[in-house]
């Protein structure tokens, strides 16, 4: 996987902000940008590049799951890798964020090894792997 | 009753005035009269009404309930928000100084490895040394916000003996909530959250829909 990739963190509690951009780190990522919410992230996509989106769901303002909806509306941006990072479990809402169109969904707590697993995964079926 | 009933003397004083006045075309007066009258079958009513909502508040007044049910809502449970608002800044605080101290001690290691002489790595290895006692010291927030969760646990059973003490049936069903809320269900705890699936079952829903 090619480690210049840039990977926008989107979550509201800073401290699983840090742990993400620390894990990814930690594996060599060095190009990793955070935002608090998914109106912010939104933002910063449409006049930032980015190679793939790190989302919570559950965020005040705009949620993980709108922003998911707010990527693949937007044809700039339409077919930007999303792997969702959330505590929530149901499998209705594993289905909606399917439906929507995400590329990976991990159920927090979740270890490095799921990280690294679920963003070699996404990488390998859009055949961008290094 | 303390209502002044009308003998059957002014009844019939009260009939033959509106009587009189609609022969003589004055309507105001007959107007006065029937509705004397219309005030007249309707007191028992009033008066009735009026005596069961003093029983009522009577009643009500004699039940513990205000003083109680202030108590509950007044103090034990703004005490226990406050005391969950604090646990969730300390361990906040907490996990931002282990990372913090973990950040530092890999750029630490960085040097330790880059070092070109003896004495260089030997502050590193002693700063590693102690962002290692920091990192231990950092987890001492478990000590204390479990004490603290412990008493708002005691908080809650407190309340809820108050409630049943009160005399308020406790339902242990749980209660429907509204949509937006009962959507996002949060962390599932064990035990408790019966529709959260594992990262496999996840993993397999995924694959199932071609992810």
């Amino acid at each position: 996987m090619d480690k210049n990739i840039k990977i926008l963190v989107v979550d509201d509690i800073s401290t699983m902000r840090r742990i993400v951009k620390n894990l990814l780190t930690d594996v060599g990522f060095v190009n990793i940008a955070e935002a608090e919410d998914g109106g912010s992230a939104l933002a910063f996509l449409r006049n930032n590049a980015c190679d793939l989106v790190v989302t919570d769901w559950n965020m005040p303002g705009m949620t993980g799951i709108d922003l998911l909806r707010g990527i693949r509306a937007d044809p700039k941006l339409a077919r930007l890798p999303v792997l969702m990072v959330t505590a929530e479990a149901k499998r209705d809402q594993i289905i909606e964020a399917a439906q929507a169109g995400v590329n990976g969904y991990i159920i927090k707590p979740f270890t490095a090894q799921t990280l690294h697993e679920k963003m070699a995964k996404i990488f390998e079926r859009i055949g961008v792997a290094a | 009753m303390n209502t002044p009933a009308l003998d059957h003397e002014a009844l019939g004083d009260l009939l033959r005035a509106a009587l009189a006045a609609f022969d003589g075309g004055d309507e105001t007066r007959c107007r006065e009269c029937i509705e004397t009258l219309a005030e007249w079958r309707s007191r028992p009513l009033y008066t009735t009404c009026s005596r069961m909502v003093r029983v009522f508040n009577a009643d009500i007044a004699a039940l513990p309930l205000d003083g109680r049910l202030g108590a509950l809502a007044g103090h034990d449970l703004p005490d226990a928000r406050a005391r969950l608002d604090y646990v969730i800044r300390m361990t906040e605080e907490a996990t931002h100084r282990t990372l913090d101290l973990i950040e530092d001690s890999r750029s630490l290691l960085d040097g330790l490895r880059d070092a070109a002489q003896q004495a260089q790595a030997d502050a590193a290895w002693t700063a590693l040394r102690r962002n290692l006692s920091q990192v231990t010291l950092a987890q001492e927030y478990q000590d204390l916000t479990g004490q603290i969760i412990r008493r708002v646990v005691d908080i809650v059973h407190h309340v809820e003996a108050g409630i049943a003490e009160i005399g308020v049936v406790i339902d242990d069903k749980p209660q429907p909530q509204d949509p937006e809320r009962s959507r996002l269900s949060g962390p599932a705890v064990p035990g408790l959250d019966m529709h959260a699936v594992s990262q496999n079952d996840a993993d397999d829903l995924l694959s199932g829909l071609g992810l």
